[in-house]
């Protein structure tokens, strides 16, 4: 309702009615709320929509700058060098995607119909892989299955010694088997997430529905279970998708040969400057992440409307043989991804993998090698902090202004359209889009028109740099702010009004504290994002800023693959004692910020 | 209301308002006056809670205008209109605690801490929350936050209450009392106070005047007397309380005379304007049906007993017609019986009874008006409709 108030202007003649108009008075406290969207509009479109510009002319012009319309689109698909790269890109996306989510599909149900032991770990054992940026699987997947991999190799020749005959199997992991296998546990909790939620949503009532009509199980799945998820199902397919098809970490350590958009980006950017094709393949990597988008949103508003009721949750229970099988996959897939990621660690603690396999710190020592080392590693946590803080009460602000303020509501309409776009940008998008709009020292308008660009000076700090990782995780974190909002009561505003309160007095004192929980989560979701991407950065840090997801890319482009391992190692463990002290804040702050929660027995 | 002629506290002036495509309101006017407790009851979509919003300055309206004590305040947002608000679902800071709430409005005043602490003593001490200071609002029942919501709107001696649904969340009993203790403590403040509900009783009970809406239009205002003895239109007869409703034809020759179910029924109301032998409809509430004993009396109808709910102080009897030759429509009767009623020893179902309909009580109405709402719902136990009733 509040986005179809009528529009706030004066003295307009009513259109059939010719009575004369009241006059609207416009308090100082409305003056403030206009001038905060319209501050929040200015930064959303700064840092979202206006550097998109640059690079869809880009990608339209040559490298003079003029227009030459579908050229450089025709130019990349009649060059099958290039062009092999969609396909490939494609197909990598498209099994990646099916094998994830259908592991994911098992794993959550699991999780949720099931009473097996040990729900917690495997909770926390599937999340695992978010915190580790995703070259660290690649790194991982290398020293298993790479030339030297415990696996290719039978244990370092260990089992041929024991059992006398050659254990060792190549599983070819260079291309694009690796680049599955990394990209699956990539995305693998992103999809366990929505699918979590997905079931979680099911509605005991229809299995009980179900059981008293005596339906198989098996039918009971096919009427009940399936549509109960599927909108789940297929917003999980799209976000993996998207995941996958952007993602430069996994295929940059393990691809090989096998080249898809996101490296053939970087190679034309940083190899080749080479910024008209940049432009181009950027395009191309954003069209289907942006339908990808479109259709999600589609299904997630079914979703709202089709699950508006409350349903009664369901409770499993117990059943000693689907528990013991879901114990058992449920471990494999947990073990699968511990060993990945703890590969990792003995990477990075070896000494000479695999000729000396003595235990050492040498690795962390990063002296001599590029990519910057410990500075890089602290610009890394300074960047990801900044961003925690700016970004979650940039986000808030805006989800608030867009949500609890009645004020420019075409305006706000724009922003929450700009709050959305960014979840179907991809990070090498954003970061070569911030390159066209931040570095020039003067923007053209047209052909002959040009004006001084009053953002340059940001080009190269902390400052792009914390800009491009709020604008990137910019939706998902906009989306729990506004979750939390919607949460609140809605009279809250209208009750503070009626008392003469002005609207910041009662968002500090009443919707602040209640949403603390969403900002934290927010906050901490900004952080761990900030430390372990690599996509959008790459194309903005400087040599005088040099990051700590770089400096693994760099380091293992070098080849020192264990300094990168350790590398890797440092930013898990940051993000994972980040997640802890976060842990640890909000289970302090919530006891006095959220007493109010507490019932007694009364 | 006050002895003195009243004083016009909020004036509103054909006030127009729509969603989009929805009209809202449509030309709605009224004068609400000092003091007086005013209900806008109508059912859900009628419109009744966009004018509350709209004279809280929530909502714009789109024309029209609101005056309060003569000054224009159509524009004024909220924080400078004076008025306390309770809404439905509380809306208590649940962060706050319940001093804590109702001081909030208070705060930002410049007032001495100490003023305020004794204001808050004596805002629960009025709505019967002493001790209850340092409570959340999630550990009080739904009725308690209810008390905790008035006294935060009242602590800041607002000119005027809006009441926007504040018993519809709670449970029955809960309702019952909450009703007597608002009513009792808006007359003793004797503060002007709109209250929005769809709940016909709470407005019978507790109103002043009640304004009737349907539509996004006012179709009735009147003191809860007048509005359930002279209902204004089916809608509001079958709005507020039951009615019985029975398709006549108006009989040519004699103004006051209709016929119903193949009998003559003299009514007093007379039905001029309407051609004779056109159809139309008389109105009845149960409780004004006599069951009778001899079948003498003039304006009696003979029916039979199609169903019997024994409701505790009476039984509620379910009447219809037994077929007759003549076309006419048949007559389908709720009519209350108390048990002590000498007849009652005697009723059974199929047992056929005379009842009498005393011609002060039939209300005449145009038949087009009924049939358009409710020519429908006549099916199986006679055109009676059931709001909630204990």
């Amino acid at each position: 309702m509040e986005l179809e108030h009528a529009p706030t202007s004066v003295n307009l003649p009513l259109p059939r009615t010719h009575r004369k108009r009241w006059l609207r008075v416009v308090t100082g406290e409305q003056w403030v709320q206009r001038l905060l969207i319209v501050s929040v509009l200015m930064c959303l479109l700064v840092g979202i929509l206006f550097p998109l510009i640059p690079i869809l002319t880009r990608s339209f012009s040559n490298q003079q700058e003029e227009f030459v319309g579908l050229a450089n689109y025709r130019d990349y698909f009649s060059r099958p060098a290039l062009s092999r790269s969609f396909a490939n890109s494609m197909s990598v996306s498209v099994i990646t995607t099916i094998v994830a989510v259908f592991l994911a599909f098992g794993y959550a149900f699991a999780l949720t119909r099931t009473q097996m032991p040990g729900k917690p770990f495997f909770q926390a054992a599937a999340m695992l892989p978010l915190f580790a940026p995703s070259m660290a699987y690649g790194i991982g997947l290398v020293y298993l299955f790479g030339r030297k991999g415990l696996v290719t190799t039978g244990f370092l020749g260990y089992l041929e010694s024991v059992f006398g005959f050659p254990m060792g199997y190549d599983i070819q992991l260079y291309g694009m088997t690796g680049i599955i296998l990394g990209e699956v546990l990539y995305c693998f909790p992103q999809a366990l997430m929505i699918l979590v939620v997905a079931a979680n949503l099911a509605d005991a009532r229809l299995y009980e529905a179900s059981l008293v009509l005596r339906a198989t199980p098996l039918r009971t799945f096919f009427t009940v279970t399936l549509p109960g998820v599927k909108y789940g199902l297929l917003s999980a397919v799209f976000v993996c998708f998207s995941l996958v098809f952007t993602d430069f970490g996994v295929p940059k350590v393990v691809g090989g040969n096998f080249n898809v958009l996101a490296t053939d980006i970087y190679k034309q950017v940083i190899g080749q400057q080479n910024f008209v094709m940049g432009s181009t393949i950027s395009i191309l990597l954003l069209t289907p992440t942006v339908l990808a988008f479109i259709l999600d949103r589609i299904i997630q508003h079914r979703q709202s409307v089709a699950f508006g009721s409350r349903a009664v949750p369901l409770q499993p229970k117990p059943n000693r043989w689907r528990d013991t099988a879901a114990f058992i996959y449920c471990l494999t897939i947990a073990v699968a991804i511990i060993i990945v990621i703890g590969t990792v660690g003995v990477a990075a603690l070896v000494n000479i993998w695999p000729y000396k396999l003595d235990l050492t710190l040498r690795h962390f020592n990063f002296t001599g090698m590029g990519g910057g080392g410990y500075a890089a590693f602290w610009n890394s946590l300074k960047m990801a902090g900044l961003t925690a803080v700016f970004g979650a009460v940039f986000t808030f602000m805006c989800a608030y202004l867009i949500e609890k303020t009645k004020e420019l509501t075409l305006l706000r309409s724009l922003m929450y359209f700009l709050s959305m776009l960014p979840m179907a940008l991809p990070g090498m998008v954003i970061g070569l889009a911030y390159i066209f709009f931040f570095n020039p020292l003067e923007w053209k308008i047209g052909s002959f028109f040009t004006i001084p660009n009053p953002l340059a000076s940001l080009y190269g700090t902390m400052a792009i740099l914390v800009l491009s990782n709020i604008a990137h995780f910019f939706t998902v974190s906009f989306l729990s702010a506004t979750t939390a909002l919607k949460q609140l009561d809605g009279e809250i505003e209208a009750v503070s009004a009626s008392m003469g309160v002005p609207f910041w007095l009662t968002f500090w004192r009443v919707t602040v504290p209640l949403c603390m929980p969403a900002i934290l989560e927010i906050a901490m979701y900004y952080f761990v994002n900030s430390m372990v991407t690599v996509s959008a950065v790459i194309f903005l840090y400087s040599p005088e800023l040099k990051l700590a997801s770089v400096a693994i890319v760099n380091m293992d482009d070098a080849g020192d693959t264990a300094a990168a391992a350790a590398m890797s190692v440092l930013v898990i463990l940051s993000s994972v004692a980040m997640r802890m002290v976060y842990h640890f804040i909000s289970k302090n702050m919530l006891q006095r910020t959220q007493a109010w929660k507490l019932r007694d027995a009364d | 209301m006050t002895m003195n002629p009243p004083i016009v506290h909020l004036e509103i002036r054909s006030v127009n308002k729509s969603f989009r495509k929805v009209t809202a309101l449509q030309d709605v006017s009224l004068d609400i006056f000092e003091g007086e407790f005013l209900f806008l009851l109508g059912p859900s979509g009628c419109g009744k809670t966009t004018l509350l919003r709209i004279l809280a300055g929530l909502e714009d309206a789109d024309s029209g205008s609101i005056l309060e004590r003569g000054v224009d305040v159509t524009g004024l947002p909220p924080s400078r209109r004076n008025f306390g608000i309770v809404f439905q679902s509380y809306a208590l800071f649940p962060n706050l605690t319940v001093a804590q709430n109702i001081a909030y409005g208070l705060q930002n005043k410049k007032i001495s801490s100490d003023q305020i602490a004794s204001r808050v003593k004596e805002m629960l001490e009025m709505v019967g929350l002493t001790g209850m200071e340092r409570r959340y609002p999630a550990q009080l029942s739904g009725g308690q936050q209810q008390r905790v919501a008035l006294a935060r709107a009242l602590a800041i001696s607002p000119g005027l209450l809006l009441l926007d649904e504040p018993l519809s969340a709670l449970d029955a009993r809960v309702r019952a009392n909450l009703r007597i203790e608002i009513a009792s403590l808006q007359r003793r403040l004797g503060i002007t106070t709109v209250m929005v509900t769809h709940d016909q009783e709470e407005a019978l009970t507790m109103a002043d005047r009640i304004v009737v809406m349907d539509q996004g239009k006012i179709v009735q205002i009147g003191t809860p007397l007048e509005i359930y003895q002279h209902p204004a239109s089916p809608f509001v007869a079958d709005f507020v309380g039951l009615m019985n409703f029975l398709p006549c034809t108006a009989l040519s020759g004699t103004p006051n005379r209709v016929r119903c179910g193949g009998v003559e029924l003299q009514i007093e109301q007379s039905h001029a304007g309407i051609h004779p032998d056109q159809p139309v409809t008389l109105a009845i509430r149960p409780e004004e049906v006599e069951v009778l004993v001899n079948q003498s009396a003039p304006n009696t109808i003979n029916l039979r007993i199609q169903e019997i709910e024994f409701m505790g102080p009476f039984y509620r009897l379910y009447l219809h017609q037994p077929s007759t030759e003549s076309n006419e429509n048949q007559v389908n009767l709720t009519a209350y019986l108390p048990p002590s009623s000498p007849v009652s020893s005697g009723i059974q179902k199929g047992v056929d009874i005379a009842v009498h309909l005393p011609a002060p009580k039939l209300r005449v109405f145009p038949a087009g008006a009924v049939s358009a709402r409710f020519g429908s719902t006549s099916a199986v136990l006679g055109s009676v409709h059931y709001p909630f009733h204990p």
